[in-house]
């Protein structure tokens, strides 16, 4: 996703870009980047891969707080020994098979991690569906 | 159920200690004073401890005998045990788990709320023949998939039975790909009732 655009119907865009999404109840408004080591990276990259997989309809942030804090709101992040780290996206998706779209947000997830160079730090991949909606 | 004796836990919880707090609090400012003011006995005077103890006293004793009353002493006490279990529960008994698995590996786990399984399941269901409404109640199992209890509402002259063949395979592409088994039911809709 460039910067500065908003993907239609995403319910958070990366942090990268500047741009206010959409605004309702349980999503959440973008942030001016403030990534620091590679945990945060690896949370941007994640996101980045998995808002371009057709069928993502955006991050739903469950009730409580990210693990990150509300710059990645939608995305929690677990160390798993030493330098690597799992994963949990929490993710609103159109009416569309639910098992493949996850294993193409996963795949997608590695494809940006090893192209960041974060492939080493990727560790397991949780997809939790929050919200599930009909594509407009 | 839970859920609500997890709230009134959660009330008492913070209504109790306040309530206490303040007793406490009350007594500690009268126990300073002496004399005819502020005291002790003036703050008994002060909630109408002396009046009350004159009204309820007879009915105090009485209860200490056999008869009538002692019977509903006993019966709120039991009631109370009740209660304090109910809270209890409340507290210890773990909420149900808001999430289905849907697949579980070492690359990760992929679930998905119980509350947008239930409205993909009646958006699919919405589509059956003779269906006006449906409402469908998704329970997770302990380790992976879940059930949906479908409560189907069919027009007046439709076949319950057809009703629920149509309602099951409107729900196949849920129960098919993923681990999910749905148990159908139909109820015939209000007079006037129309497939949407």
């Amino acid at each position: 996703m460039a910067d500065g655009q908003a993907r239609p119907g995403a319910a958070q865009a990366s942090p990268s870009a500047p741009a206010l999404v959409e605004r309702s109840p349980g999503r959440v408004e973008t942030s001016p980047p403030r990534v620091q080591g590679p945990r945060d990276r690896l949370a941007q990259t994640a996101l980045d891969a998995a808002l371009g997989v057709k069928g993502v309809a955006g991050f739903a942030a469950p009730p409580g707080l990210s693990s990150l804090g509300p710059l990645f709101a939608g995305i929690d992040v677990v160390a798993e020994g030493r330098e690597r780290y799992g994963l949990t996206l929490h993710l609103a998706a159109h009416l569309v098979p639910l098992l493949p779209l996850a294993d193409e947000v996963r795949d997608a997830v590695a494809a940006a991690a090893r192209h960041d160079g974060l492939a080493g730090e990727l560790g397991r991949v949780d997809v939790r569906f929050e919200a599930l909606e009909a594509e407009r | 159920m839970i859920l609500l004796l997890r709230a009134l836990a959660r009330v008492v919880a913070v209504l109790l200690p306040a309530a206490l707090a303040l007793a406490g609090l009350a007594v500690a400012i009268a126990s300073v004073g002496s004399g005819d003011g502020f005291s002790l006995p003036w703050l008994a005077e002060l909630i109408g401890l002396p009046s009350l103890e004159r009204t309820v006293g007879d009915w105090l004793a009485s209860l200490e005998a056999d008869g009538p009353v002692a019977v509903v002493a006993a019966l709120c006490g039991a009631g109370a045990v009740l209660l304090g279990l109910a809270l209890l529960a409340g507290v210890l008994v773990p909420r149900r788990e808001r999430l289905v698995t849907l697949h579980s590996g070492g690359e990760g786990e992929i679930a998905a709320r119980r509350r947008a399984l239930g409205h993909v399941g009646e958006a699919l269901v919405k589509d059956a023949d003779n269906v006006t409404h449906a409402r469908v109640k998704v329970r997770p199992k302990r380790r992976s998939g879940g059930r949906l209890r479908v409560t189907a509402h069919r027009t007046r002259p439709a076949d319950p039975d057809s009703v629920r063949s149509a309602t099951t395979a409107a729900l196949e592409p849920l129960t098919e790909k993923l681990p999910l088994r749905a148990k159908v039911r139909t109820r015939r809709g209000e007079r006037g009732a129309r497939v949407q």
